[in-house]
């Protein structure tokens, strides 16, 4: 038998079991989203029938996967190798099921492959944005075409240099999609974390750098030192881009389209007064977060900023934050007690315990909160200092704790410091005033 | 006429988890976190105290110092019975009814 002709049977068959597996997933009030298969085959390779597929790839919300799970049990799916499967398929992103009577494969996805992206986040993105394909005669929810684009830069890096199919995918991609579209999955790609991801697929195949380099995607280690860091990934950005290019990337940033803030701020649909204020909030949402994004970008640079103009600008971005924190500080202690203010000033709450890096740089920031407070009209005191020092700390992932001391006897007096790792990060005040109490 | 004296709380005496204290030498400094205060004590107020956290019970705490300290217990109760007065109003211990 023609090879070829048995893989188009197969495909066709694929298409089949896609649609029957939709149509009990619907019938059982479950919703899915086709991945790969004939929206790839259709979009990228034409009628040539040159793309064929083996197994049929969904995505399910990661809280549905229990029930998707039991209504592919009753289609005949059983979990195959589920271990070994883990490990072929990719980690955890999704598991195979396949059943004995026809060979039937399905990928049960709750994640993209390459990375841990936010499950919270990658179902409602790509479910909002889905289009609808007829697949055998079923109608199917798959990816628009920007989240279908992104999805294929990450498979291929997921894939590496040595499996020929996904870069096949993604060299028809750069040859086929426009540059905005690219820019939409940037947009996405940014959404879900998964920046580095996409500037390592990029890399795998000719044109992909270029293409990096029009979209403003800086080295695939500066996205990495920069994920899941608020703002960083938009700071790398302007930092590849041309000063015009700066301007729309900022642009972008603060008025996104219509459609992405209905999907990113739910209340904003309904009226237009609602979206304008949505507008506003994530304008100062971005103000009150650009100091820190600034300076982690520059941490993740590796260290000092460089050039005289960039160190200014991380002095002004540092003394704004501490200026936030100072005002957040003196608010809550006005307004409650001192162990909800330490409860609110430690937001991210670090659990990890302390490196022998966030010793030096908490007593470098210590000593910068010192100096600026000391400077500004403001109340320099030890607590509002060793407050001001929780939250920029918190910021950036390091955990402390607020020790107050005493000095007891008719010459009473108090004093507090931070400690990071068990060590002082703040003026201890010696022997002078040993410790009352660890908060 | 005679002046009104400080009764032992009849509850279960609790230090509230917002109090902390530690002993240095003979004196016991306490911090109301929620007020921010600092407050002192003696060495025997101190101690009350702590007996008075081991046990929840004033008037066990009465008879206890009274034995150790070969005072008279009317005498041990009146003093405890203020400071429990006083430790109560700047928040430093709470009363649980029983």
């Amino acid at each position: 038998v023609n090879p070829a002709l048995l893989a188009a049977a197969r495909t066709l068959a694929v298409d089949g079991w896609t649609a029957e597996a939709v149509r009990e997933l619907r019938a059982a009030g479950e919703h899915a989203l086709l991945l790969k298969g004939p929206t790839v085959a259709r979009w990228l390779y034409g009628s040539s029938g040159e793309r064929t597929y083996v197994d049929v790839d969904i995505l399910v919300a990661g809280d549905r996967l229990a029930q998707t799970r039991a209504i592919l049990a009753g289609l005949g799916y059983e979990l195959r190798d589920p271990e070994g499967e883990k490990e072929f398929v990719s980690g955890t992103h999704a598991e195979g099921w396949w059943r004995r009577a026809d060979g039937a494969q399905i990928d049960l996805h709750h994640n993209l492959p390459g990375g841990d992206y936010p499950e919270g986040v990658v179902w409602p993105l790509l479910w909002a944005r889905a289009e609808t394909m007829d697949v055998a005669g079923e109608s199917v929810r798959v990816l628009d075409l920007p989240s279908r684009t992104l999805l294929i830069a990450l498979h291929a890096a997921h894939h590496g240099s040595e499996v020929a199919t996904p870069l096949e995918d993604l060299r028809r991609a750069l040859e086929q999609v426009p540059d905005r579209t690219w820019r939409d999955a940037v947009t996405i790609a940014d959404e879900l974390t998964a920046l580095p991801q996409l500037a390592a697929g990029l890399e795998l195949v000719p044109g992909g750098p270029e293409l990096a380099r029009r979209l403003h995607l800086p080295a695939v280690a500066e996205l990495e030192a920069t994920r899941n860091r608020q703002m960083a990934p938009g700071f790398a950005r302007l930092g590849a881009a041309t000063p015009r290019e700066r301007l729309r990337l900022m642009r972008d940033a603060a008025f996104p389209s219509r459609a992405f803030m209905h999907w990113r701020v739910p209340w904003s649909r309904g009226s237009r007064a609602r979206l304008v204020l949505a507008y506003v909030y994530r304008c100062a949402w971005l103000a009150t977060h650009a100091a820190p994004g600034w300076l982690a970008w520059q941490r993740a640079r590796g260290g000092e900023a460089r050039g005289p103009v960039m160190r200014q600008a991380t002095r002004v971005a540092l003394v704004a934050e501490i200026a936030v924190a100072y005002a957040q500080a003196k608010l809550l202690m006005r307004r409650t007690d001192l162990p909800r203010t330490l409860e609110r000033l430690r937001r991210q709450a670090p659990q990890r315990p302390a490196a022998t890096a966030d010793l030096s740089a908490g007593a470098r920031l210590g000593r910068i909160v010192g100096r600026v407070l000391a400077r500004l009209p403001t109340d320099s005191r030890c607590l509002i200092q060793s407050l001001v020092l929780t939250r920029l700390l918190d910021r950036r992932g390091i955990p402390s704790v607020l020790v107050i001391g005493v000095r007891p006897g008719e010459d009473f007096g108090a004093h507090s410091w931070l400690e990071v790792g068990g060590q002082p990060i703040q003026d201890a005040g010696g022997t002078d005033f040993p410790r009352l109490a660890e908060l | 006429m005679e002046e009104s004296r400080a009764r032992l709380p009849e509850g279960r005496v609790t230090i509230p988890s917002d109090v902390v204290r530690r002993a240095f030498g003979d004196e016991m400094v306490l911090l109301n976190l929620t007020s921010g205060q600092y407050h002192g004590l003696n060495a025997t107020a101190g101690y009350m105290l702590d007996l008075l956290e081991d046990s929840g019970d004033a008037a066990a705490t009465a008879d206890q110092v009274a034995r150790e300290c070969y005072v008279p217990v009317d005498m041990v109760r009146d003093d405890l019975a203020e400071l429990c007065e006083q430790l109560l109003a700047r928040g430093l211990i709470s009363i649980e009814a029983t």
